[in-house]
């Protein structure tokens, strides 16, 4: 078992005995309330590529089994702390669970409207970014993975504020927030080259600096969301990332050639990059225990020429009756036109067998495109949740994966079709919070 | 009068002097708080956690513990809601580090004890059950 994150709780026993200090003069009760959550997931489905790094057609517990365990200090009404870990599979490594600090924070809210939070913070500013480990607080198997695959990381070490505007029946509220976090960020490559890389997982550590503004608006039917954020990405293992590809002709005036990062053939590189994001969401209750519940999301870098830019989105509806919540909902994601056209163009691009070190050349364009990354897939799910209690709930789901040009949500080995290919996936889960 | 109506006046007098007094749920505060009525709304959202503090004072709100009917009729007047709403609530709100739930005790008497004694506390007791001692008033029902 690795145990990460372990710096995450530094700054919170860091900051306890201030807050011990508060209490002592503010002679207030304190007050400990421990909690938990968890759920047991099973998926399947009919592909030996496996989609969002574990899911294949052997059937895995990995993608969707989490348990996790939080202690609430409550030093005063205005003074708090968090901390919540959680025990999952490990998304930034190829094997093995991992302990992972998901809150870890002291809060101080002086008046009812501010709130202000300083340790290991979740991203907010998505309908579920906040809660989505916590099965038993929405009806899906999983949140749509389109959207959901979105940020690099989900929990940062920083500060966060929030202003909450009160109206009758109905708060605006505007969050705000800025951090660190140090990261693995995994991509799959699908082919091997001797002595340079080897198939399966690969990953660079990368220190991601975020801010982020987000604003919500409440109402006790409605939500609705939108939210800026700012991810500087900087490559600290591994090789330099490519900003952009180089192509050399083999046979000069021809456009028989091979994409590289060789310098001398126009490629540059860089080892930083500043991604954005932008997103808007909603949450609305139709009558009649119908719930419309859609996001939007734009990512783009200036900084690399790959197939993380694009848009991607989901739109779901879900019917409550009684105990029961079937749902149903689509998720797309597609990189840019001219993004994912590169890709295909890399992908697909073979020197004749007459070429010296051919075989070499030709999977290395594989490579190269895996690394590029790039995404045009959309899924339909269908599916239930059963409520036994509020805290306690089953579900069941089947979803269609369609892949067109390409998706590096799928681990596909060169030897497999990379395009035009659909999947099938079957979930159970069963999720509770104590 | 005939024997018909003097049975039919003495069976209405009957049921009414044997109806129970009408059982009401009210909201108590200590009797020291500056604060001396609270509307449905200003209760709603302290006890949903959006308000934890009036006039500069803190407020502390005190539950009837869970599957009691004192519970159910407070929910259902003050928030609209069922247990099972109220409970789902609470727990999307813990889990994304917005707070707990108000602290729970099991009884009438010792949420009139807890709200006599702890200056910013509110409960919620049935007068039905138990007469309103010197130290917490009424402000709201």
């Amino acid at each position: 078992m690795a145990i990460n994150s372990l710096f995450d709780y530094k700054l919170l026993i860091k900051m306890l005995p201030l807050a011990m200090l508060y209490h002592n003069n503010a002679h207030a009760e304190i007050s400990y309330d421990f909690s938990g959550f968890g759920t047991l997931g099973f998926a399947v489905s009919n592909n030996s590529s496996p989609y969002l790094q574990y899911i294949d057609n052997e059937g895995t517990f990995s993608k969707d089994s989490l348990i996790a365990a939080q202690l609430d200090i409550k030093f005063s009404s205005k003074l708090s702390a968090t901390i919540q870990a959680k025990l999952a599979a490990n998304n930034s490594q190829a094997n093995g669970v991992d302990v992972d600090i998901t809150w870890a924070f002291l809060s101080y809210r002086p008046n009812n409207d501010w709130l202000f939070r300083i340790g290991e913070l979740q991203v907010p500013g998505y309908l579920n970014s906040v809660n989505r480990d916590v099965g038993v607080t929405y009806n899906y198997v999983r949140l749509p993975a389109e959207t959901d695959s979105t940020s690099p990381i989900y929990h940062f070490t920083g500060a966060a504020i929030s202003k909450t505007f009160n109206f009758d029946d109905s708060d605006f509220i505007v969050d705000l927030y800025a951090g660190k976090k140090t990261t693995d960020l995994r991509y799959y490559i699908g082919n091997e080259i001797l002595g340079a890389y080897t198939q399966g997982s690969s990953y660079n550590q990368v220190d991601i600096d975020l801010v982020g503004m987000s604003f919500s608006y409440k109402t006790p039917k409605h939500t609705f969301v939108a939210a800026m954020h700012r991810v500087k990405v900087k490559n600290e293992g591994g090789e330099e990332w490519l900003k952009e590809i180089g192509f050399t002709e083999v046979i000069p005036g021809s456009e028989i050639g091979y994409y590289n990062n060789d310098l001398s053939s126009g490629a540059s590189v860089t080892n930083r990059l500043d991604l954005y994001l932008a997103n808007i969401g909603a949450d609305i209750y139709l009558g009649n225990d119908l719930r419309l519940a859609s996001e939007l999301v734009y990512r783009k870098t200036n900084d690399l020429n790959i197939g993380i830019n694009g848009v991607l989105g989901y739109v779901s509806l879900q019917k409550r009756i009684d105990k029961w919540t079937p749902y149903i909902f689509y998720s797309q994601i597609k990189t840019f036109s001219n993004d994912l056209k590169k890709h295909q163009r890399i992908d697909s691009n073979q020197v004749p067998s007459a070429i010296p070190n051919a075989d070499l050349i030709n999977a290395s364009q594989h490579v190269i495109a895996d690394i590029y990354q790039a995404y045009d897939q959309f899924s339909v799910a269908i599916g239930t949740s059963y409520r036994f209690s509020p805290v306690s709930v089953l579900k069941a789901e089947i979803m269609f994966v369609e892949v067109d040009d390409t998706s590096s949500l799928f681990d596909v080995s060169s030897q497999s079709e990379s395009s035009n290919y659909s999947t099938t996936i079957f979930s159970l889960s069963y999720s509770f919070a104590f | 009068m005939t024997n018909q109506g003097f049975i039919i006046t003495s069976l209405i007098l009957i049921l009414f002097v044997s109806t129970p007094a009408q059982s009401e749920l009210v909201i108590i505060g200590n009797s020291k708080t500056v604060f001396s009525e609270l509307n449905t709304r200003i209760i709603s959202r302290i006890y949903t956690g959006k308000i934890i503090e009036i006039e500069g004072i803190s407020v502390i709100p005190i539950n009837s513990t869970q599957t009691t009917t004192l519970r159910n009729k407070f929910l259902e007047k003050y928030l609209s809601q069922d247990e099972n709403e109220y409970s789902a609530y609470w727990t999307v709100r813990r889990f994304i580090g917005k707070g707990t739930p108000p602290k729970e005790l099991a009884s009438v008497t010792d949420i009139i004890n807890y709200v006599g004694e702890t200056p910013g506390a509110i409960g919620y007791i049935d007068t039905d059950s138990i007469s309103v001692p010197n130290s917490v008033k009424i402000i709201n029902q």
